[in-house]
């Protein structure tokens, strides 16, 4: 935990920006990521174990020295990429050429041409090499672009494979760095091979040292491994697509050998099909129907009266019609269901998080599989959350914030896997022990909180702003009718007030030694917590309204903030309590420091 | 194993905020100590206002802004006024509106920068750089000495006439990934910065 010293000899350096020579290695404005590899105490290679499928990492080194280039498929995925990109315009073109429309089938040709060239350049001009101890990515004739990062700085390298990327055995490949939002380069696509050799160099290290560091064991190991573990990639949807990364060294033990990852939670096949029952991802094909319906000009049959009721079947009575009807409405559930169900296989098959040392390994997928590395130290914020249909059943969510992300913009398959959809299914009761995996000393037992409410004026509160809303209501419909006016705004009354009381018990807050919790939601139910390092700022708000309750709203920034669709803003708390809150947070955040590791 | 469930089922009972022994892992109580001496010597620091010359500054701005709208509403409402002339009490709401509005914006730019100045203070001390503003939505804000990634002092040209400066603190948050306050006299800025930026240095966790 931050308020511990780190051990061993780097003591020193892992302590902050005192040491000059630390600053140097720091990207400017890295700010939260910090000098954390220049402290790292690289693993040694005093053993070699003998292994035929081991790559040296002299080796790889000197192989990577010469300017390489991308896989020859790289044309194909690149072509494809951006097919995919414009798949609808794609599909509209074809569309059009069969009704004889001739220009679009040539532009879409045009465009695939301009695409395939700009993929065949892109193959011919970006060398990559490794030298100086930084990798070097150049591309481009005109416009150039060099793209160098220091190898010290790298922190994981991730790959995503489709089925098609399986097929030729290569795989996109995003690296990574400690500060950036986005990965620092993209290569689409390389050859496993040369992934491995890529993680080799990186990743390993020569001079003979007498402490092996358990975390540098296992990259080390696993950068040895690299064909070993990608190739066991087309074995099965169940193996992980091996992410090596970089961890935190000068803590921890010094074991020699890799350490072994052990398994934090796999997610059964079961679990995904009840999670998808319970969800409404259905529903997003709505949208997506209704847009290709418009681009088709479907609405020019479908609201085509006289031609459609031709084919409807005539003389139903109105049960008979209510029955089609609520036949129908089933059928329709079934399918959204049955796509729900679908997207959640699609995306998480096979999903398994293990734990090797300090970094967290996700990996999923069915057709497309992703892995991720979340490095436990970046975590910012953890969110559990349940739907009333989850609570039900048993099931919960758990989101991730981590630093060195881009916040709820521009997420990626990758990223989304890591954060917004760690896990996307699991028991209610598993929760605590896989919380207890993400942060060493979790203990995470609601009930053994002491939890906080808000203010005693909430309810009287929000009952008046209930009525206010109801009245308001109730004036909308009285402008067709008095009686239903009267109606909509009983109704609306009875609704507003019941959930304003239930909402005005439902905010509560807790403190411990380390971390806040905080827990919102009458159907979703949210229960997130952050930790007093990872705690950016304190503030109060208080709007003209609080001020006439004497209420204040405690806020609670971290970093990255977005993917859990949540934050730490406890509304209607007494004004004196919210103050006095904020101080003692801003108390505890500053007495636990920023550790050089964590972020 | 927790039974997640529980939390939400049982009320559990807000304990009075006054309990300090609910501070876990601190039998004696002395973290607690600790904590309350700090908060009183935060407390002790008296809250800054930024330099007067500020609301000057901002009832230049105002006022440029001021002038601009009120010639295009004057341009908007005597063609309205041309056109609704026969209609007497038409021109006169019309006219009586245009009056307020202009009162409206000749308040906003002359008593507003006064009244945010009222209500702008800063401190910096032993918990943290701390920000209170607002005038209708007050907030307060508190950035931990540790937290501070970097700072920024900036001059507009209006504020460079004025010998007046900006502060930004940029911290690794997401709401408040940077903290502004303007209005600082130049060299107080330039202080400020400077003692942010040491201080993030020198503190250290228990």
């Amino acid at each position: 935990m931050a308020s511990e010293q780190p051990e061993g000899p780097d003591g020193a350096e892992t302590r902050g920006l005192q040491v000059p020579g630390e600053c140097a290695a720091t990207e400017a404005g890295d700010g939260h990521a910090g000098t954390d590899t220049a402290g790292f105490k690289k693993a040694s290679v005093s053993e070699a174990p003998i292994e035929a499928k081991l790559i040296r990492v002299a080796d790889a080194r000197k192989a990577l020295q010469g300017p390489r280039r991308l896989h020859p498929s790289s044309i194909l995925f690149g072509v494809l990429a951006t097919v995919r990109q414009f798949a609808v315009a794609a599909i509209l073109a074809v569309f059009l050429a069969s009704s004889g429309n001739r220009a679009a089938l040539v532009a879409a040709g045009l465009a695939l041409v301009l695409t395939a060239a700009t993929a065949v350049f892109r193959y011919f001009t970006l060398r990559y090499r490794l030298s100086e101890g930084e990798l070097r990515i150049n591309e481009g004739l005109i416009f150039r672009r060099h793209r160098t990062i220091p190898m010290a700085r790298i922190q994981n390298i991730d790959l995503v494979q489709n089925p098609i990327h399986r097929w030729f055995h290569v795989a996109e490949v995003s690296i990574e760095t400690a500060g950036g939002s986005e990965p620092e380069a993209k290569l689409r696509v390389l050859g496993l091979e040369d992934v491995a050799l890529l993680r080799a160099a990186i990743f390993g290290e020569e001079e003979a040292d007498s402490e092996v560091n358990a975390v540098g064991g296992t990259d080390r190991s696993a950068g040895m491994q690299g064909g070993d573990d990608l190739t066991s990639v087309e074995s099965g949807a169940g193996a992980i697509v091996s992410a090596a990364s970089k961890g935190p060294s000068g803590r921890g033990g010094s074991r020699r050998g890799a350490t072994p990852g052990h398994l934090v939670h796999a997610t059964t096949a079961a679990q995904l099909l009840h999670a998808g029952l319970i969800s409404n991802r259905g529903l997003l094909v709505i949208p997506v129907a209704l847009g290709l319906g418009s681009q088709l000009d479907l609405e020019r049959y479908i609201l085509d009266f006289a031609k459609v009721s031709r084919y409807l079947p005539q003389d139903y009575t109105w049960q008979e019609a209510t029955l089609w009807g609520a036949v129908a409405f089933a059928v329709l559930l079934v399918l959204f269901k049955l796509l729900s169900v679908g997207w959640y296989f699609w995306r998480f098959f096979g999903h398994r998080v293990e734990r090797h040392g300090d970094d967290l390994r996700v990996s999923c997928g069915l057709f497309t599989r992703v892995s991720a590395t979340v490095p436990r130290r970046r975590i910012q914020f953890i969110s559990v959350q349940q739907t009333w249909l989850s609570r039900w059943v048993g099931l919960a969510v758990i989101r991730l914030e981590t630093a060195g992300g881009a916040g709820a913009s521009a997420e990626d398959a990758k990223q989304s896997v890591a954060r917004r959809w760690f896990m996307p299914v699991i028991a209610q009761h598993e929760v605590a022990r896989v919380l207890a995996e993400l942060r060493p000393g979790l203990e995470f037992e609601p009930d053994q909180l002491v939890w906080r409410a808000t203010s005693p004026a909430t309810a009287r509160r929000l009952t008046r702003l209930a009525v206010l809303r109801a009245i308001a209501l109730g004036g909308a419909g009285c402008l067709h009718s008095w009686q239903l006016g009267l109606a909509v705004g009983t109704a609306a009354l009875i609704w507003f007030v019941y959930f304003a009381r239930r909402y005005a018990k439902s905010l509560k807050f807790a403190t411990t030694e380390h971390w806040v919790v905080f827990r919102s939601g009458i159907l979703t139910r949210k229960i997130s917590l952050t930790f007093y390092d990872k705690i950016q700022s304190v503030a109060t708000l208080q709007s003209p309204f609080d001020r006439r309750w004497k209420m204040s709203t405690l806020q609670i920034d971290t970093a990255a903030a977005g993917p859990a669709q949540h934050q730490i803003a406890v509304k209607y708390l007494p004004r004196e309590v919210a103050e006095q809150e904020a101080d003692r947070v801003a108390w505890q955040a500053s007495r636990h420091q920023i550790d050089q590791q964590n972020i | 194993m927790t039974d997640f469930e529980n939390p939400y089922e049982a009320e559990p009972i807000a304990t009075p905020f006054e309990d300090a022994s609910r501070e876990e892992g601190d039998p004696s109580g002395t973290q607690w100590q600790d904590e309350q001496r700090l908060l009183a010597a935060q407390a002790e620091r008296a809250w800054c206002q930024v330099d007067a010359r500020s609301v000057t500054l901002g009832r230049i701005t105002g006022w440029i802004m001021t002038l601009v709208l009120l010639s295009v509403l004057g341009v908007a409402l005597g063609s309205l006024a041309i056109a609704t002339w026969r209609v007497g009490w038409m021109g006169v709401g019309v006219g009586v509106g245009g009056g307020v509005l202009a009162l409206v914006l000749i308040w906003f730019a002359q008593g507003w920068p006064a009244m945010r100045y009222r209500y702008l203070h800063y401190r910096l001390g032993p918990l943290g750089f701390e920000i209170r503003r607002g005038v209708l939505w007050r907030r307060q804000i508190t950035v931990p000495l540790s937290r501070v990634q970097h700072t920024d002092v900036s001059q507009g040209p209006l504020e460079r006439r004025l010998g007046l400066g900006r502060l930004v603190v940029y911290t690794a948050g997401t709401q408040f990934a940077s903290v502004e306050l303007a209005g600082l006299a130049f060299a107080e800025a330039e202080q400020l910065r400077d003692a942010l930026v040491t201080s993030g240095e020198v503190s250290d966790g228990v």
